[in-house]
């Protein structure tokens, strides 16, 4: 990985969330990390020790896509810089 | 990067990265006695098991070859079968014969009944089989004759995202100096099958991979669970973990890339060297005693938030990439990779240090587990007793 300082990270660039690596405070503007590059991206909510957040808005029904693989489905609608957990996604397969 | 560690060359060609005594009851009445003698014999480890006569078909056969599978595992220099009847003793006595390591049996029977007795002449030859085994010598061998379990428990997303890919690069370096691999917990397969049916050797090994998990999750269904809550379990929920694929994608990452050799049950031993998967239930201390009983003389565990249960038989390397566990939690994780999960290092990097730390660990260094007696063996149940 880089040496430069980033907040959240993106595994795969057909991912639609991204993981926090630190506690991530409502409104606040972070350094995305995807792949070797940095970008800037605003949150709107506080995001938790490696909690997920929505990258763009993201319509009920949608796959949620983390590693590039789909690991559920949104049961809401998720604005973008939100936070995406068990209140608005579920699993296809539990 | 070492290739060989120093370990203890059993009779039958299988390499102890422990020399130690096992104690095993395997009979209800006999439990208490024999947690005595194991008490007072320093370095023995104990094994209990309190269901004892009461167990029937396939759960009889399943715990008859955990304890034969506990008792062949290298790290195990000598075994004392302490039972009430002889029959059943007889029957693991017989069954480890070709492992060529000492074995003693004693029964309630021939002390007329009398735990005291019992007692007594189960120090004497405890001691006197631990005695034996501090003759032992460790050797240099290479780490091809190594076999380790591949567990994580109260994971986090930090566990998928650099714990357990850090395994998966273990995995494969091992697997490529002609080493073996197992992971468990089935259930965590589901919603990456995917990723583990494009790497099984053949379209039989694809099946079994398949049946598992649909065995697995009608279990669940049957019982009406809804694994929101169960697995992701509260735990890992609040560590931020939504739901079972996100937590498959990331626990399947720890059986790094290889071709999968095939499926053994729970606590079977691997017939070839590679990468395995064991289809077994995800809980951890029943999962880590599958891979004792299967002959891994090592275990590498990933946690999250932390976790602080350890196997008995095989020492459990602890580690973890969550930066407050790493922080926190000193005398639990034996290896911390935070500083990849926060970009300080790369995971290359930390990988040769994780691999120093292992061959040091086979070679005779301990385990935070080991040091602190965090651990214990359990047997899988899967029905009733009679």
């Amino acid at each position: 990985m880089s040496n430069k300082k980033f907040d959240a990270i993106i595994l795969n660039p057909i991912d639609n969330v991204g993981t926090s690596i630190k506690f991530l405070k409502e409104n606040s503007n972070i350094i995305l990390k995807i792949e070797n590059k940095l970008s800037k991206f605003t949150l709107k909510e506080p995001i938790n020790l490696c909690h997920k957040f929505s990258l763009k808005l993201i319509k009920k029904g949608d796959k949620i896509v983390k590693y590039g693989e789909v690991i559920g489905v949104a049961t809401a609608d998720i604005n973008k810089g939100n936070h995406v957990h068990i209140h608005n996604i579920k699993s296809l397969r539990g | 990067m070492k290739k060989y560690f120093y370990g203890y060359r059993r009779k039958n060609g299988t390499i102890g990265i422990r020399n130690k005594l096992l104690i095993v009851s395997i009979t209800g009445l006999t439990g208490p006695t024999a947690r005595k003698i194991s008490n007072l014999i320093q370095g023995s480890l104990f094994v209990d098991n309190p269901y004892g006569g009461g167990i029937i078909g396939e759960d009889k056969i399943r715990q008859d070859n955990a304890i034969i599978g506990f008792a062949k595992n290298p790290n195990i220099g000598a075994v004392l079968i302490i039972t009430a009847d002889l029959p059943k003793g007889h029957y693991v006595k017989t069954a480890l014969e070709n492992s060529k390591k000492p074995v003693e049996l004693l029964t309630l029977d021939e002390c007329n009944h009398d735990a005291i007795k019992l007692l007594d002449l189960g120090l004497r030859v405890g001691a006197k089989l631990t005695k034996h085994i501090s003759n032992y010598r460790r050797e240099k061998v290479p780490l091809s004759e190594l076999t380790i379990g591949l567990e994580c428990g109260r994971s986090d997303p930090s566990s998928g995202l650099v714990a357990n890919p850090l395994m998966g690069l273990v995995a494969d370096r091992l697997i490529d100096l002609g080493g073996s691999a197992i992971i468990g917990e089935t259930i965590e397969w589901l919603g990456a099958e995917h990723l583990l049916l494009k790497r099984a050797q053949s379209n039989k090994v694809k099946t079994k991979i398949s049946n598992a998990v649909d065995i697995q999750r009608n279990l669940a269904k049957s019982k009406g669970i809804d694994l929101l809550g169960n697995n992701p379990g509260h735990q890992n929920i609040q560590a931020g973990l939504s739901t079972i694929e996100e937590k498959s994608i990331g626990n399947v990452a720890k059986s790094g890339s290889k071709k999968i050799e095939n499926v053994i049950d729970w606590g079977d031993q691997t017939k070839k060297k590679g990468m395995y998967l064991m289809h077994a239930p995800a809980y951890a201390p029943e999962s880590l005693s599958g891979f004792s009983s299967a002959s891994c003389q090592m275990i590498l565990f990933s946690t999250g938030v932390g976790n602080s249960f350890n196997n008995h038989i095989s020492p459990t390397i602890k580690c973890s990439a969550n930066p407050d566990a790493c922080s926190q939690l000193n005398e639990q994780l034996d290896f911390k990779c935070s500083d990849v999960f926060v970009g300080d290092k790369l995971i290359e990097k930390s990988l040769e240090e994780f691999w120093d730390l292992i061959v040091k660990i086979c070679s005779g260094s301990l385990t935070w587990g080991e040091i602190l007696n965090d651990s214990s063996e359990v047997f899988s149940r899967i029905d009733r007793s009679l």
